[in-house]
Formats: structure tokens, sequence, C-alpha cells
């Protein structure tokens, strides 16, 4: 009723619609209106005291009644009126029912899929029951790697099929929850086995909800054979004339035969020919053995290796038992020309690093005095010399490291540097040392505005600082130490602290900050490496050092990898190793791609003068093995001459890349690049059902976990009457239209009376 | 006298405000070099009784000449350093001189190993009556390599400054002519042992060896320069 009548007068209660009371309230307290009212009233009954004309007492008394009802109005207002309205609101009147439909639903158990299982519960009315008992009919949601509402028609159709390639549980619920709204649901339950391979750890971010989450588990577990092959980070990259190690992990998960072994061979075919075959022995019980072999690049070009275990009959999938990676194998670039404006020790720990590469060879020359230069090749002091000439070195040269060398004496090569540079033919290696680039000289020349960095307010911070590997994944593998990217964090910021680093003004907008340091500098924490393009050319700049004591203080690692040598060594060949066509070039992050999840693509244009170029029309044609086409066509990104579109294969295997660029209509060059696609196997990893995992969030959150053959216990356990609390609102009178109507007619009114009387 | 005194001291304070002002003007927006990585060469303490502190004045003589002729950041200090102490790869050049007996003790052998495979150098100066015990002990840090000598024509006499007859001689000791010798490992000279010559007393303090004429003090010094340059070239 009350509800109707605020409605009637243009007032909105909200929610609130069984109102339990009400009450005024102004603005600035009764008092204001009652001030208010003390100072107009008497002003209203005098003025009329002084009327001009005479007046009947009877229109007298209507006139002041109209005016005074007015002013009333009116000083009721300004006093800013609210009506709080108090009433209850229903509470907790959703109920949300999350399907499970990632691959792992389509384990079997006893003959039946876990899915099987899901159909029968939703068959045998669970979600009538539910309703019968709440009141509510649930909100029905499918998930995998997202979520989608099911309509009740399609509930009752059931067309649902476990096929999604990952499960997100975390993200799942929260978009359930959030799409619902926190505060209404009942409750939620989730039909699922409890496997979840992305996102947050459900564990982690669930426990604190305030929305209780119930789980119906398809199934006890059910008898599992299933063998598994992954590789670690397969290489996407070899050199010539050098072995690439593979390394990988097998493993075996029979229920009841936890230490039986068994032996397995794992296929290795290298494009379709058999090219090894490695004995590895299994336990039943899930634990990964380790398997490495070597790759020979002894020919460049690109090499498709596949590896595959044999089925084992009944096998809950057979797309893990195989894999494989693309290599490519680029010729070995790696002659190095370091130009030094006095010896020191960073150079030496340089040259010792690639003393130790087969391939690489390095020509160092290091001013001394005026008059003298000393000089290094291949790795062997030789008799200084008084008038150094660069010219066929730097010809010959795939890496050119500056090391506070002063301008004057690379002037002359300065065109040919950026040229070989931009050409993509040449990377540069920038190194601080004593001497700041303004001291040196390149400020405002061709070589300076290249740099990753505005040499301007150039500061030297005397504080030593570490390296900090600014995000989880690099994507750069020389940075890569360790196989765990969290043990790799840790392994590059405890590296001995270097001394002290350059601050510059700022990083140009194109770098990228491919370590960052833990010294604050006039901005935020200052960059210790950044890497910049120079047309098709890669520069490395590094701010802060010195940098031998790394390769000083560590000896080698008990895998007989040297962390400084490695890092060394990597960098310089990735320098070089980058680009691969003139004008037009393909980055892609990983050689191998998963069905259904996005693959990056960017495309690099330049035109014939190797300079990046902006509005071009870049279309990529991807063909699939099986003679699928798709057309996509890239957008232009924010760095100049990078255009980007992301590919979602729907096929496994080989699929080939090629982007065409064009610019007003004319073919600028076109470039190709291959992508191994596969199935994503992870949903098999962890075939087993996580009951303790989903006990654990049903009891933080105050739900329950119940196998689908006792789901009765669960519904019994859901509070069958809706919730409701009292809530208050606050409204504005002011926005009533019948104040707003008032206010307008009884001027009116007064008016009308007043002519009516003769008075106007 | 007096007040014209005090206007001279007005007039300079002013310019030296003044100039100072300038400097600092001129300074400002201007971009510093780098106060790091200076060159250090530490002293090998080493065990045995020979006298390793002999000679202070030798690395501080080289270094202030490397950072007068060279231009090179340096520390010229009388540094020692153990071969236990954890301060040792700190110091990417080691110097070892003295009179007598030279001795690693057992644990110290694996860490100078791991200091000179890891790329650092030592130079052994001979002051006198070492050569057995460097010998000794070269043999049990590397039993599969033998000393060997350096030919006249070796880069390290023609790095900075050319030695046409290779090592020079400075102090006579036995009458026999001067020698250089390296362990090489991989085309990297980790050792040099110079004997018969003591360059290191040529480095000394003018006055300390009556003998040292400036003229051999001068040719010490360059050869000390070129030791410095060759092992930080190769």
């Amino acid at each position: 009723m009350l509800y109707n009548i605020l409605r009637f007068l243009g007032l909105d209660s909200g929610s609130i619609r069984n109102i339990d009371s009400i009450s005024l309230n102004f603005s600035w307290g009764w008092a204001s209106f009652i001030l208010a009212m003390l100072v107009v009233l008497p002003i209203a009954w005098f003025s009329y005291r002084f009327e001009g004309k005479n007046i009947s007492d009877k229109l007298k008394r209507k006139l002041i009644t109209i005016r005074i009802i007015w002013l009333t109005i009116i000083c009721f207002l300004l006093t800013g009126p609210t009506l709080i309205v108090s009433g209850w609101v229903p509470l907790q009147n959703r109920l949300a029912v999350m399907l499970d439909t990632s691959k792992s639903m389509s384990i079997k158990e006893n003959n039946e899929t876990r899915f099987d299982r899901v159909k029968k519960l939703i068959k045998n009315g669970f979600l009538k029951k539910l309703e019968k008992k709440t009141g509510i009919y649930p909100d029905v949601f499918a998930f995998a790697e997202n979520v989608t509402p099911i309509s009740p028609s399609e509930i009752e159709k059931f067309n649902l099929k476990p096929d999604g390639n990952q499960t997100a549980i975390s993200s799942g619920i929260k978009n359930v929850v959030s799409h619902l709204g926190e505060g209404n649901i009942l409750g939620l339950i989730m039909v699922t086995d409890g496997v979840n391979t992305v996102g947050e750890n459900p564990q982690n971010t669930l426990s604190k909800m305030r929305t209780s989450v119930s789980f119906v588990t398809p199934g006890h577990g059910g008898n599992i054979t299933d063998y598994a092959l992954n590789l670690i980070k397969p290489p996407v990259l070899g050199y010539l004339n050098t072995n690439v190690r593979v390394r990988g992990e097998v493993s075996a998960r029979i229920t009841g035969t936890h230490e039986k072994k068994e032996k397995i061979e794992i296929k290795v075919t290298r494009e379709g020919n058999l090219y090894e075959a490695i004995p590895v022995e299994v336990t039943g019980n899930g634990i990964k053995v380790p398997f490495s072999f070597n790759v020979p690049c002894n020919e460049e070009g690109s090499f498709r290796y596949e590896l595959e275990i044999p089925a084992k009959e009944g096998e809950l999938t057979e797309e893990n038992n195989k894999t494989g990676f693309l290599i490519k194998v680029v010729k070995e670039r790696l002659n190095v020309l370091a130009l030094s404006g006095l010896p020191n020790w960073d150079m030496k720990f340089i040259t010792n690093a690639l003393s130790g590469d087969p391939n690489a060879s390095l020509t160092h020359w290091a001013k001394i005095m005026d008059n003298r230069w000393l000089v290094s090749k291949d790795f062997k002091v030789v008799n200084g010399e008084t008038e150094p000439k660069f010219d066929e070195e730097l010809n010959n040269a795939d890496i050119l490291i500056l090391n506070g060398i002063p301008y004057n004496y690379i002037k002359k090569y300065e065109t040919d540097i950026i040229k070989r540079l931009e050409s993509g033919n040449l990377g540069l290696l920038i190194l601080p040392t004593w001497q700041s680039l303004t001291q040196l000289g390149y400020k405002g020349t061709e070589i300076g505005n290249i740099l990753p960095v505005i040499i301007d307010n150039e500061t030297w911070r005397g504080t030593p600082g570490n390296m900090v590997l600014p995000s989880t994944e690099t994507a750069y593998p020389f940075l890569n130490f360790a196989d765990d990217p969290v043990e790799n964090i840790e392994l590059i910021s405890s590296l001995p602290k270097f001394e002290g680093i350059y601050d510059y003004e700022s990083v140009k907008l194109t770098s990228e900050i491919l370590l960052s340091s833990t010294v604050t500098g006039h901005k935020d924490k200052i960059p210790f490496m950044i890497r910049a393009r120079a047309g098709l050319g890669n520069i490395i700049m590094i701010n802060g050092g010195p940098l031998w004591p790394i390769g000083f203080r560590l000896v080698n690692s008990e895998r007989g990898f040297n962390t400084y040598a490695g890092m060394i060594v990597n960098m310089l060949k990735w320098l070089i190793n980058r680009r691969e066509d003139a004008q037009v070039s393909i980055e892609l992050a990983n050689s191998r791609g998963y069905i259904g999840t996005s693959n990056v693509v960017k495309v690099w244009v330049s035109d014939s003068k190797h300079k990046l170029m902006q509005n071009a029309r870049v279309v990529l044609t991807v063909k699939g093995e099986k003679g699928e086409v798709y057309d996509l066509v890239c957008m232009e990104t924010s760095e100049v001459g990078c255009y980007e579109a992301a590919f979602i294969p729907v096929s496994q295997g080989l699929h080939t890349i090629e982007a065409v660029a064009s610019y007003q209509g004319k073919e600028m060059g076109r470039s190709n690049v291959d992508l191994l696609v596969e199935t994503p196997t992870s949903e098999f990893d962890y075939p087993l059902i996580k009951a303790d995992v989903m006990e654990r969030i049903a009891k933080d959150t105050g739900g329950l976990m119940v196998f689908d053959d006792e789901v009765e216990k669960l519904i019994d356990s859901l509070n069958s009457v809706p919730g409701k609390k009292l809530e208050n609102k606050s409204i504005d009178i002011r926005n009533s239209w019948l104040l707003l109507v008032l206010i307008l007619l009884l001027p009116c009114l007064e008016w009308y009376f007043r002519r009516a009387g003769g008075l106007s | 006298m007096t007040n014209n005194y005090r206007l001279f001291m007005l007039i300079r304070k002013t310019l030296l405000a003044t100039a100072l002002i300038f400097s600092a003007l001129l300074c400002a927006g201007k971009s510093f070099g780098a106060d790091w990585d200076k060159i250090i060469i530490a002293r090998l303490k080493y065990s045995g009784g020979g006298d390793w502190y002999v000679s202070p004045t030798t690395i501080p003589n080289l270094l202030k000449q490397a950072s007068k002729r060279f231009k090179m950041p340096t520390q010229q200090e009388h540094i020692g350093v153990a071969v236990n102490d954890p301060e040792l790869f700190r110091y990417p050049m080691l110097y070892a001189s003295g009179h007598g007996q030279i001795r690693f003790k057992d644990n110290e052998i694996m860490a100078i190993l791991t200091y000179l495979d890891n790329g650092g150098f030592l130079w052994i100066n001979d002051s006198y009556g070492m050569e057995k015990y460097v010998r000794r002990e070269v043999r049990r840090l590397y039993p599969d390599r033998e000393f060997v000598q350096l030919p006249k024509d070796h880069p390290i006499f023609h790095t900075v400054y050319d030695f046409k007859d290779g090592l020079p001689k400075i102090h006579e000791h036995d009458g026999k002519p001067p020698a250089a010798y390296a362990i090489f490992d991989k085309g990297r000279m980790k050792i040099l042992y110079l004997l018969e010559s003591d360059i290191g007393d040529g480095l000394e303090d003018e006055g300390i060896h009556k003998v040292d004429t400036p003229a051999i003090r001068e040719i010490a010094m360059k050869m000390g320069l070129n030791i410095l340059a060759y092992a930080m070239m190769q």
C-alpha cells in the first residue's frame, strides 16, 4: 500500500516493496524548517494588511491561505526533506549450478564417463529437487575455460559435450558470482572432478568467498590407464654444426599397479623417418620419468620432430601419447667486433665467455694511448698497433660491441653501421663504462639517436643494486637460466650486485626493458638492460655494471652450466639471428601452438630503405596440414612498423603462416613461418578426482562436497527458506511530481482569485 | 698595507666564489661519468714463510702510472688478499712476490684453481730464491702442465711498449739472463712467472734501490704496464 502511494507521488523506494516504516528528515534539521516558517509567515501576513484596494474578508482569507500554503511548501523544499523508507528485501533468491564440460570429464569409470554420470544426475531430476527444496529454480552454467549460461530448454535436450581444453575453476566461480550478485546467491553447486588446469589455485582464491560453494563429484575415481608424454621447453632454434639437447618426461598412471615397473619405448621421428628409439622404464603410480636426446643441427632449415609412445588398451586418451616440436636451424653467425675506449675487465670476461663457444670469433680493439691500440684477435692478444682500421672487420662482423669508445673514432663508420644494423645484418651491444655516452660524444649523433634511451640528463647512480626480471615469463631465451620461472627470477636477482647504473631522461616508447634493477632513479626503478630495434636490427643496451663479477665470482653450476657465459653467448646469438626477411618478417612467440589457444603473430614491415612502415596492409594466410586455409588481417600496433593478428588453431598438425604486406596497392614483400599445432593434453595430466581440494574449498566456504550418488545429503543441507534483510532507503522528496504541480498551481490559483476579485 | 691586504683578500674571495658558481652553472644539466670499477691489483698473501709483503710501493706505483699514462681509473693501494679469502674474487689480477718459500695449503689449491679457471690472472715476480718453490707449487696446481718460456716476440713484450729483446733485466741476481715463463690453458695465460728480472723492485719508489736509475725504473714501469695491458686484453 505504502509502496503504491509513494510510486503515485513519483517517489521510488527501489527494491523495498514491503515498507515497514517511513520517517521524514531534513538536511538541515527540523529547526531550519521552523525558523524559515517563523520568518516567512509574518512577512506574508503583514504584506496582505497593506493591500491597496478594498477587499472582502472572505477573499482575503482565501488569498492568505493560498500564499501561506505556497510559502510553506517552498520553505519545506528549501530545507532538504527526505523520506527514510525502511523495509524487508528478499535475499539469496538465486541458486547456481555449474557443470564442468572440460575434457577430463570424459574419463571413464566402469565404462561410463564422468560426464555420462552428470547427464544421469540431471535426468534424474537433480535441478527439480533443488527447486522443490529451496523454491528457487537454479541458474545453470557450463564451464571449462569459459562460462556459458544454459537455458532450461537446453538442459532438457542436454546436448553438452566434455570438450573444453582447459578448466578454470576460480575464474568460473568468480564470473558466475559477479553475474548473479554475491548477496543474492543462496548457494553455488559445482558438478566437477576438481581438475583445475589454468588460472589461480582455487584453494587459495576461493577460501574467503562469502557464497557457499558445494561440489558434486561424478564418480569416485575409477580405473585409470594412461600414458603421458611431455616435452620440457622444446627447442625452437638451433645453430648449424651444434647439438641441441631435448628434454622430456614420460609417465604412466595405471590403477592397481603402483610399483610395478614397465618398459616402454619412445619413438622419435625426424621429418617422418625414424630417428631414435629411447627405452624408458615407468611405474604405474604416475611418477614422471625424465628422458633426453640430442638433435644434431647439421643442415640449415626447419625440421619437424615427432615423439610417440605406444597406446595401451583402454587408455584414457591417446592424445597425450604423442608430441613434437619444430626446430629451425640457422647458420651460426657470431663474428664479434668489440671497440673499447680502454682495456677493462668487462670485455676481458666477455672474451672469456665467448672463447668457450667453438663457433664464435672475436676481434677486440682497445685504445690505450693516443697513438696506441691494443688488439686481440680470435681470443689471442697480438702486438699493438698505432692506426687501426676497422673497415674490413666491421663488414664481417655480426655483432658490434661499443664499450666506451669515443664517438670520433667510429664517426666515419657510422653510416655503414646504421645501414648494416637496419638491414638486420648487424646486432649492436652497448656496454656502460666510466665515461657517460654524452662524455663520449654520442649525444645528437645518428648512433645516439637509435639507442633505446633518450641521452638527456644522463646521471650516474653509484648505488649497488641487483638485476630484476620484470615479468615471470621472459620471451628472451638468454634470460632463462632455470626451467622454473620463479626459480629463474630468484636466480637473476641473486647474481652478484652491480656497483652503479646510469639513469637517463627516459626510455623510448618503442624500447623494451629486459631487465630492471633495484635502484630507484629520478622516475622509477632504473632499467638495467633495454632492447630497441633499428629497422630489422636489434640493439641491447646495458646501463649498469660492472658485469664481470658475474662471470668471475660464479662457479659453474652442478649442471655444468655457466650462467654468465650462457647469458653472454646466447644474448649475442639472439642479437643477430632475429630477422629473416628483408622487408617483411614474422615474429611468433613459439613455434608450437595448441588447439583453441591464441597465438599472437607479429609482422614487421619496412620499405626498401629498411625504414619501418606505417599504414601498410598486412594479410596472413594460414594453411593447415589437412588443406584448410584461413585468412587474417593484421591490425597496426602502437609500435611503428609492427602489425599484429591472433590465430586460434582448430586442428592439429603443421600450419604454415604466410604474411603478405602491401602499401597503396603495391606488394612490399612476404614471409613465411611454421607453427606446429598440438592438442592440449593438460586435462589428462592429473586424471584423478581431486576430492581433497574440493572438500577443503567446500569446508572453507560453508558448502559441502558429495559424490553423485549421495546428492540428497547436499539438497538437505540447503536452507529451504530464502532469507530477507532489512534495508533502508533515503528518498528525496524534491523529486515528487506532485510538489512541482502544487508549486506551479498555487500562484496560478492566487492570480485567478485576484483577477476574479478585481485586484489585478 | 693592512687595508690593501684586506682588499686583496676580498677580491680573491669574490673571484673564487664567482668561479665556483660559474663552474656549478656550467656543470648543471651536464652528464657525469662514473666513479666505478677501478682497476685494483691485489697482492697474494701466500704461506710458506716468504715475505709476500715485500716492496709495498710496487703496485701503487704501477697503477699510478696506468692512471697517468692510459687514463685508466685505478685504485692505487697496497692490498693483500689470502687465497681462502672470499674477497679474492674481487681482484681479477693478483701479484705475488718475495724472497724464499711460497706454499699453498691443500685447501687453497682448489680455491686458486677456481680463481684461475674463472678468468683470474697471477703474476709472480721472483725477487730472489723463489724458483724451486714456485715450480713445485705450480706443479701441484697443474700436474699435467709445464711452464712455457715466452719468446722475445711474444705479444706481452709488444702490447704497449716494444721490448725487442724480450723481458728486460732490472736487478742482477745470479748472473743469469732474465726469463718469463707462463702456464697456458685453452690459449689463455693464467700464470706469468718472471725470473732473474725483478720488475717489482724496479717499480718501487725512487731511492729504495739505489742501483735503479731513472732509466732502469722507466724500463721496469713500461714492462709492468705491458703485463697489465696484456692481462686485461686476453
